[in-house]
């Protein structure tokens, strides 16, 4: 069907989420904006100085570290935990036995408040009374001292991104929601064929895939660039500055340092990686898919 | 079109959850009172005083403040008060609560002292009162302090905290362990650290893991213990750890205590004691898994609920002070009155902190809590001896210390606070050494002044 005026429909609809964005978000970020110019402490309203808080941040290592781990964290989110739910779904649309259960327990990370999930890893993980000491006893592995996980810097990063990186259940469900809206005759005529399963899913399932996956690629990549609270609840950033990211290293500046200049400055960027890495995934899935034209 | 559409509404999306943690931010600038500040002096005459309450729940001091808020309102300064209260749950809350409102809104009449020091930060931002004048218009109340006290709720010149406790903290031991290893726990001190880690080599070779540490949470049992290396090494190091707001750490005597406490994570202390918070070790102790803890009197009230410790664990604590007869001793941060503007409100606020620091609230408040009293010379009742002996003998035991010092909470900058606690872990594991966490130190504290 031929819609007459269609840019005035979508521009109509999409107009109260941008009013209320406008309303909602625009003033606050336009404030973070103008005072990441201004030296704005608690004891101090804000006065404009130009770019000394970004001087001042992109001269601290512990801003470049938190930069860096922001980054990886959305990469890895990007590519391994996103896969993870598409395998998932794969694997669940074909209903194998049990798939139910598996996809109702899969789901349930995601229902459980990440400050809970955090304080539960710290409680599991704990080196004198958690399940590492026993399990490496269970399989023989003789050890002087159990693995600190949160507490070591050899194991902290990678412990803290496992406390989220294996728990895709929110991709898996969005996936078998866009499997069970591909057309089921294409799937006959490709079975007529002599297509096997597998076949199925390499050159029919996996191509048409491809929007939302970079629909979930966004979802998963701001949200690691906003990731906060399983954080701040299992080391705070520590040890050292291993976990540090851009909303904890906000954080640490907005309430210990009380410098709302510098914390804006990072606000600042955050926002500006977070608007980059979107234009980008939009860019790259825009361009696969005039590919596949 | 299509392009500017589609790359507007992504922006849209990406502020939008990116603002998420930066409203952190916008919240600190923009962020309401929790309190009215107006003037809320009601038809029937009663003053209304606004309080944001944590000591409430679980709280230690729960019942006490119950108490507090329900006798002053039976005293002549008191019965025309009335209290509306706001409760905030945890001291970290709190604390957070009435930062925002010293950033952005009004803080409450009564603005209790959530233990981190921001009386400077209160006084500054000119929204709370100068209480000179009504100190010097009451010598009695005035004498109640020391100058030490006075001086530590003083911001240029003008008084602004009223002092409601001391702070002071030792070592509680197990009188059981020390037996089992075949040590004999010393009347008041070990005369030096050499000792103390004698005992601990005895207690380790036993298998009994000698002493609690921690790091998260700021690293409050880590901190006592460096706090007393520092204190006790020599004038230098006394005079360093009684300063405010320390900018260099790589002193001699600082660096010292750092790599002693490298070795007591190495050598003296439980497996999950980095990254370990304070209620684990404490349990540890509570257990019999660990031989000493240092901590204040506030613990006291904790060895005898059996939802804590085992029946009977109370009679199994002894208290030393640190080696070298050392003690932390603070001022405490005080209990501060909202600048409201209306001179009623301000009276009956000063009157409820009056109230507060009366003699017999002070001994109350030790009874109920194991707060110290702030005044020096207050009668002891007698009956303390028998039914709470602990407690009398930390305030027999705090007479024989030969040297005083404060701790990083309450005279380190806050993001120095924080670097303590997320550098112990690398210091306790040999990522880093005790010098370079030193200069991490340093470098923390110097970006208050950037």
């Amino acid at each position: 069907m031929k819609i007459k005026n269609k840019g005035f429909w979508i521009a109509a609809f999409t107009m109260p989420c941008m009013v209320l964005f406008a309303l909602v978000y625009a003033a606050p970020i336009v404030t973070v904006l103008y005072t990441s110019l201004c030296d704005y402490t608690t004891f101090s309203p804000p006065a404009f100085t130009g770019m000394k808080n970004f001087a001042s941040i992109f001269g601290d290592q512990d801003f470049l570290v938190s930069i860096k781990n922001t980054l990886i964290w959305v990469l890895l989110q990007s590519v391994f935990h996103v896969t993870l739910g598409l395998v998932m779904a794969l694997v669940l649309r074909r209903k194998p036995k049990g798939w139910k259960i598996v996809r109702t327990a899969y789901m349930i990370p995601n229902i459980i408040p990440t400050a809970a999930t955090g304080v539960m890893f710290t409680l599991l993980l704990n080196p004198t009374f958690g399940i590492v000491k026993p399990f490496l006893e269970k399989i023989g592995i003789e050890v002087s001292q159990t693995p600190n996980l949160f507490g070591n810097s050899k194991y902290a990063f990678w412990t803290v991104t496992a406390t989220w990186i294996l728990y895709a259940g929110f991709n898996t469900i969005i996936f078998l929601a866009e499997m069970g809206a591909i057309d089921k005759e294409i799937y006959e005529a490709a079975r007529v064929d002599g297509a096997s399963p597998w076949q199925l899913d390499r050159f029919i399932t996996l191509p048409l895939m491809r929007n939302i996956f970079g629909t979930c690629v966004t979802l998963a990549s701001v949200a690691m660039v906003s990731q906060f609270d399983i954080i701040y609840m299992t080391t705070k950033g520590g040890p050292g500055n291993t976990t540090l990211n851009l909303p904890i290293y906000l954080y640490k500046a907005a309430t210990l340092e009380n410098n709302y200049g510098k914390a804006n400055a990072v606000g600042t960027v955050q926002i500006a990686v977070g608007l980059a890495l979107v234009l980008l995934i939009q860019r790259l899935f825009r361009e696969k898919k005039e590919d596949a034209r | 079109m299509k392009r500017l559409f589609a790359a507007v509404l992504a922006g849209a999306m990406v502020m939008g959850m990116a603002a998420c943690s930066s409203s952190e931010t916008g919240e600190k600038a923009s962020g309401s009172s929790g309190s009215d500040g107006s003037a809320q002096t009601e038809d029937s005459g009663k003053v209304v005083l606004n309080v944001i309450n944590y000591h409430v729940g679980t709280d230690y001091a729960a019942e006490y403040y119950s108490y507090l808020f329900e006798e002053f309102q039976k005293t002549e300064e008191g019965k025309n008060v009335e209290f509306n209260f706001e409760e905030i749950p945890t001291t970290d809350a709190y604390n957070q609560k009435i930062k925002l409102l010293i950033s952005s809104g009004d803080l409450p009449d009564i603005v209790f002292n959530g233990g981190n020091n921001i009386t400077e930060l209160a006084a500054k931002s000119g929204k709370v009162a100068d209480l000179t004048q009504y100190f010097e218009e009451d010598p009695e109340w005035k004498g109640l302090f020391d100058d030490t006290s006075l001086e530590f709720n003083t911001v240029d010149g003008k008084i602004y905290g009223v002092p409601v406790s001391k702070e002071i903290s030792y070592i509680y031991y197990n009188k059981e362990l020390f037996q089992k290893a075949g040590i004999e726990a010393p009347e008041v001190a070990y005369e030096t650290w050499d000792d103390f880690f004698k005992a601990c080599d005895a207690l380790k070779k036993e298998g009994i893991t000698p002493v609690g540490m921690d790091t998260a949470d700021m690293g409050w049992l880590t901190n006592l213990w460096m706090s007393a290396l520092i204190g006790t090494n020599g004038e230098a190091g006394s005079e360093w750890m009684n300063t405010m707001y320390p900018d260099d750490f790589n002193t001699p005597e600082v660096e010292e205590a750092a790599k002693t406490i490298q070795t007591m994570f190495k050598e003296y202390t439980t497996d999950d004691a980095v990254g370990g918070k304070y209620d684990p070790m404490a349990t540890h102790f509570f257990n019999g898994e660990i031989a000493m803890i240092p901590n204040g009197p506030w613990m006291i009230p904790d060895f005898s609920q059996t939802e804590k410790a085992p029946e009977g664990f109370y009679d199994k604590v002894g208290i030393m002070l640190m080696p070298g007869k050392g003690m932390e001793m603070v001022p405490t941060p005080g209990d501060m009155v909202g600048a409201s503007g209306d001179e009623e409100k301000i009276k009956a606020a000063v009157a409820f902190l009056k109230f507060e620091t009366s003699p017999e609230n002070q001994i109350k408040a030790l009874e109920m809590t194991g707060l110290q009293p702030v005044s020096n010379d207050l009668e002891i009742p007698g009956e303390l001896t028998e039914s709470d002996p602990l407690m009398a003998e930390v305030l027999k035991i705090q007479n024989e210390a030969a040297v005083t010092y404060g701790q990083n909470q309450a005279y380190w900058y806050q993001n120095t606070i924080d670097t303590f606690s997320t550098e112990l872990p690398e210091l306790a594991y040999g990522n880093i050494t005790p010098e370079e966490f030193c200069k991490k130190l340093t470098e923390s504290a110097a970006k208050n002044q950037e």
